[in-house]
């Protein structure tokens, strides 16, 4: 054990301890006690989320409904200060987890909180997502790209925020639900001030002009990423949107962003947390993407490229990360309460057996649906989890 | 170079990532004498393959969109040369729903579409219900493709549905983008859904015959 005191201290805090300064052999005998003590009683989300991690059958299936702006509605909260402002942020947060429940709760406000700080003009319309203005991108031509220089993250305000969100956050869960953090990967950041379109051109044409740039953003997401892991969560996430076939091809994206996500994961790993992936694109590459980052969870909206069935992703991947989804956004935002619940059980049935599985949606929950199938989901996990 | 030949190689520019390259074939073919039909053809062979391609995930989404420039760059040519660029007499008004500035998507599709040979009229993205159905009014397409890549502006996108139906009740319907799917497609009033941009000329011609077909008028029991 690394340093038995820290680990108590954090205990006595309220606070997960890093999992890295625990032994394997007893995460792993926690896990199994845990297991056997689920047969008999309720656990905690904490306990529940930790068990699945070890790849060991909690009391019932993990779940979360990631709600996330959608916990807004609950206390009128107007999107841009959901956005922009760490205690309002938290609030919706916490309403969200009370009102509907979750055993894990992914920290996420949109994908412009990076590309902000790096000087894109950010809309933020009163109902609905922030958006970079793409009649104005920082990056207007392929040369644009080499004029990106790192910035200074004690002068990067949105992130400074979102960290203040974290640290919020870490103190009123405590041991109520395990929470992660969150970034965008270089080449998200860069399509948010560049419009994806004209990026995917020039990832093909100009190959070395985009990594140059990933180069300059990158040690900023390094510190943003520290500054996420010294709040006390205990998981940090990293959204890879392009390591999909919506996006790059997987020999390009390895080539390209690869590198870069990895040392976002390594900072994640040295500091002891877990580290989780989020992409829901299409066909995604979990084999190019574990091979980089070495992910314990991986949250997905589809199946990946190598596998056709839900069966061969549990074979395939099951006993190496922790899958978290993957009810669809069309389902949640309109099928009915019973459709959705069939739809969890279904995804129960196949990947939840040995543990390492959260039931999730593939993405966020809608930020403006009601809320209805957040319960809907919550109440699977607890009928057929 | 024989016919067949330039015919080939501009059916595998459109293939080759590569912009000088297309540039330099579509340069040629001032001087050459080969109808534009025949050019026209072998780009939209080009595109096919690409199509499939894409569909088999056997070229990614950039690559695709360089086939897209070259096929565009071919028909500016054709046009430059004041080429007869023959297209079919079905119009599409394509857009992105208000609320969303997430284009990529839309302008695959519109790429796939004018490939397909169909006259595309673009209005770009966060576009408002009161446009796409003035464009309805000037175009008289019988095709209308919207889309979002976010689950906020659904809405709007259901909006747009009702008024064309209300307004323009001859016209067919395809929607597409990340929420959604066949299903939400259908309760948002869709006529049709495509996942992928590789599936949209089989969606648009399965939606168009449809409008072809005459009404078939349920018979009552007395």
């Amino acid at each position: 054990m690394k340093n038995p005191m820290k680990i108590l201290e954090t205990l006595l805090e309220g606070r997960i301890p890093p999992l890295s300064d625990i032994p394997e052999p007893l995460l792993d005998a926690v896990a199994s006690f845990s297991s056997m003590r689920g047969r008999l009683t309720s656990l905690t989300s904490v306990e529940r989320v930790l068990t699945s991690f070890r790849h060991k059958e909690p009391d019932r299936v993990p779940a979360t409904p990631v709600i996330c702006a959608a916990g807004r509605q609950i206390k009128g909260i107007p999107f841009p200060e959901f956005a922009t402002n760490a205690e309002k942020s938290s609030d919706a947060y916490i309403a969200g987890l009370e009102f509907v429940g979750g055993d894990f709760v992914i920290l996420l406000w949109d994908l412009s909180v990076e590309a902000e700080d790096f000087g894109q003009k950010i809309i933020y319309p009163e109902n609905s997502t922030p958006r970079p203005d793409y009649d104005d991108p920082v990056i207007k031509d392929v040369d644009d790209y080499g004029k990106i220089k790192p910035i200074d993250y004690s002068k990067a305000a949105r992130m400074q925020e979102f960290v203040k969100l974290c640290r919020i956050m870490v103190n009123r869960v405590g041991f109520r639900a395990v929470l992660s953090g969150f970034v965008f990967g270089p080449l998200g950041v860069l399509s948010m001030m560049r419009g994806a379109e004209a990026m995917f051109r020039d990832c093909v044409l100009y190959p070395k002009k985009v990594i140059k740039a990933c180069e300059a953003i990158n040690p900023t997401l390094l510190d943003f990423v520290q500054a996420q892991c010294e709040t006390g969560l205990p998981a940090v996430c990293i959204d890879t949107l392009y390591a999909s076939r919506n996006g790059l091809s997987k020999q390009l994206w390895e080539e390209i962003e690869g590198p870069f996500v990895r040392e976002i994961s390594q900072v994640i790993r040295k500091n002891g947390l877990s580290v989780a992936i989020h992409n829901c694109g299409h066909d995604l590459y979990f084999d190019a993407q574990i091979r980089s980052m070495e992910p314990d969870a991986i949250s997905f909206a589809h199946l990946p490229d190598d596998c056709k069935t839900p069966e061969e992703l549990k074979e395939r991947y099951g006993d190496q990360v922790t899958l978290v989804g993957y009810i669809p956004t069309p389902l949640l935002a309109e099928g009915t309460p019973q459709q959705v619940m069939d739809a969890c059980r279904r995804q129960i049935d196949v990947l939840a057996r040995d543990g390492g599985y959260i039931l999730a949606p593939g993405c966020e929950y809608p930020p403006n649906i009601p809320l209805t199938n957040a319960f809907s989901i919550m109440k699977a996990a607890e009928m057929y989890g | 170079m024989s016919k067949p030949k330039i015919l080939k190689e501009i059916e595998e520019v459109i293939l080759s990532s590569n912009p000088t390259r297309v540039e330099k074939v579509f340069s040629k073919l001032v001087s050459a004498s080969v109808a534009p039909d025949a050019i026209l053809g072998a780009m939209t062979a080009g595109m096919e393959k690409a199509r499939r391609m894409l569909k088999e995930g056997e070229c990614s989404v950039p690559e695709f969109l360089l086939c897209i420039d070259a096929f565009r760059q071919g028909v500016g040519h054709l046009k430059d040369t004041n080429a007869d660029v023959p297209r079919k007499e079905e119009a599409v008004v394509i857009g992105v729903v208000e609320g969303d500035v997430h284009d990529m998507g839309k302008n695959i599709v519109a790429g796939v579409l004018e490939a397909a040979g169909y006259q595309v009229h673009d209005l770009g993205r966060d576009v408002p219900r009161e446009r796409f159905l003035e464009a309805l009014d000037e175009t008289h397409a019988s095709l209308l493709a919207l889309s979002t890549m976010m689950s906020t502006p659904i809405e709007n996108m259901r909006d747009v549905v009702r008024w064309v139906r209300r307004l323009h009740p001859e016209v067919k319907i395809l929607v597409g983008g990340a929420p959604l799917d066949e299903r939400l497609a259908r309760a948002i009033g869709a006529d049709g859904y495509a996942e992928g941009a590789a599936d949209v000329p089989g969606e648009a011609e399965r939606v168009l015959a449809q409008r072809a077909r005459p009404v078939e008028i349920p018979v009552v029991a007395r």
